[in-house]
């Protein structure tokens, strides 16, 4: 392989940083023994990186930052023991339950392309729900209706009317891989549930048929669900959004509260 | 919440951490009480999500994962960022021979030149040129496509080394480089 000046310069970076594959890198290597003027970039490209380590890592905090950091995080902890959260009781039917059970069991198989568009609802939980990106004081309804923004804040009140039971986090737009988002985290003893609505890119994104939950329509509309990593997830297309709880209570409240919601979700 | 019994356990994976999110803070925001704001900020969230971290997996990540969400969601406005004269953006676009970065470069002149990259450039070149994190990495802690950090990163890369290479390219160093 023989590399000219134009084909080695966009591989200078990933040179420095040894991720050239093998074969790129003998040929990269070969150029730079005979061009003096590739040499002075690889040169130019060495100064800014060490100049910058250099520079960065030298804005080094005060002993004193350390001190406030412990010391605050101690006192939160401090502050939380003996602290109980009391839950709201909530009763999901039984016979509910059992049934969305079974319908989920059906499904389990087919995770890997499932989740190629489901995993839409569940990759904003990871980032935002579980990353715990939500205020440790619970948000007023007017605080979250203006985190959405006007064309979501009437959701705000339906998911405190429909969601009973449920300590509501936080509701908010958030953005994960270039999307924007509209996020409620709920809480129910300690664990999370996540309602997302999601624009769709285009009227060709729907969920796959495999993911179809057979035992269960809402409203008319078919639901679709899968689990993964203990966390269940399920989806409903409203036409112009997805919708998605993504749960780490199990598949009967996610799918309870899917089904409580979507009257609410945007069409 | 976690349990107050893990405290010792979150002090020992996270407060060694501290020097690496402090700069990076301090090199986004470029002041120091801000930077101090946000790093207490960044442990106090951290702490109240401890039982949710998997033991065992890149706590790092984690870190610098809730350091940009905190960023981007409440200190948006404090981000430094200068827009590009025109005859500026053309010369990064344009750019044919490459002008040499100086030998010697003091750090004022290294975070000025910072200073000119938007945040998201900013953002995306600290972490994979300072803190040393994969393309991988970055688009898990940013939460943004592999392609997306890619790009951003050789642009950000690019526009450091014109602004470094300011002075010399002024009086006219390295224009006329060969090349084959």
């Amino acid at each position: 392989m023989n590399f000219d000046c134009s084909q080695v310069r966009p591989l200078l970076d990933s040179y420095l940083t040894n991720e050239l594959q093998v074969e790129t890198l003998h040929a990269v290597n070969q150029h730079l023994q005979s061009c003096a003027g590739c040499r002075v970039a690889l040169q130019s490209r060495e100064r800014t990186r060490a100049a910058l380590q250099a520079t960065v890592r030298g804005l080094l905090p005060g002993d004193e930052v350390m001190a406030l950091v412990r010391d605050s995080v101690r006192a939160e902890a401090a502050r939380r023991v003996g602290v109980r959260w009391v839950w709201m009781a909530v009763a999901v039917a039984a016979a509910l339950t059992l049934v969305l059970n079974l319908g989920w069991k059906e499904f389990r198989a087919e995770q890997a392309q499932i989740l190629a568009r489901l995993g839409l609802g569940k990759g904003d939980h990871i980032f935002c729900a579980r990353g715990g990106f939500f205020p440790d004081d619970l948000p007023t309804p007017a605080v979250m209706r203006e985190q959405v923004g006007a064309e979501y804040a009437p959701l705000v009140d339906q998911v405190i009317a429909r969601a009973k039971g449920y300590v509501i986090r936080d509701g908010h737009l958030c953005h994960w891989q270039d999307r924007e988002f509209v996020h409620f985290i709920l809480e129910r003893e300690n664990k999370l549930i996540s309602l997302v609505i999601v624009r769709k890119h285009s009227p060709d994104e729907v969920f796959p048929r495999q993911a179809l939950l057979a035992t269960m329509r809402v409203q008319g509309h078919p639901v679709y669900a899968t689990e993964d990593n203990g966390m269940a997830i399920a989806g409903l297309d409203t036409g112009r959004h997805l919708a998605f709880t993504v749960s780490e209570r199990g598949p009967a409240e996610g799918l309870t509260l899917l089904a409580a919601l979507t009257p609410s979700l945007p069409r | 919440m976690p349990a107050p019994d893990r405290l010792p356990e979150f002090e020992s994976v996270a407060l060694p951490l501290l020097p690496d999110l402090y700069r990076t803070a301090a090199a986004m925001l470029r002041n120091e009480t801000e930077a101090k704001d946000l790093v207490q900020d960044v442990y106090l969230h951290a702490w109240k999500s401890f039982h949710r971290f998997a033991a065992g997996t890149n706590c790092r990540g984690w870190m610098f994962q809730i350091l940009f969400h905190r960023l981007h969601h409440t200190r948006r406005k404090l981000l430094r960022f200068r827009l590009l004269s025109e005859d500026e953006q053309f010369r990064e676009d344009h750019l044919v021979a490459e002008t040499p970065v100086p030998t010697r470069l003091s750090s004022e002149e290294v975070l000025a030149a910072l200073d000119e990259l938007s945040p998201e450039h900013r953002e995306v070149v600290l972490l994979a040129d300072v803190e040393e994190l994969t393309c991988r990495e970055v688009s898990e802690v940013l939460g943004i496509p592999m392609g997306t950090v890619m790009s951003r990163l050789s642009r950000a890369r690019t526009k450091l080394r014109v602004t470094l290479a300011g002075p010399a390219a002024d009086l006219g160093i390295g224009q006329a480089r060969g090349s084959q």
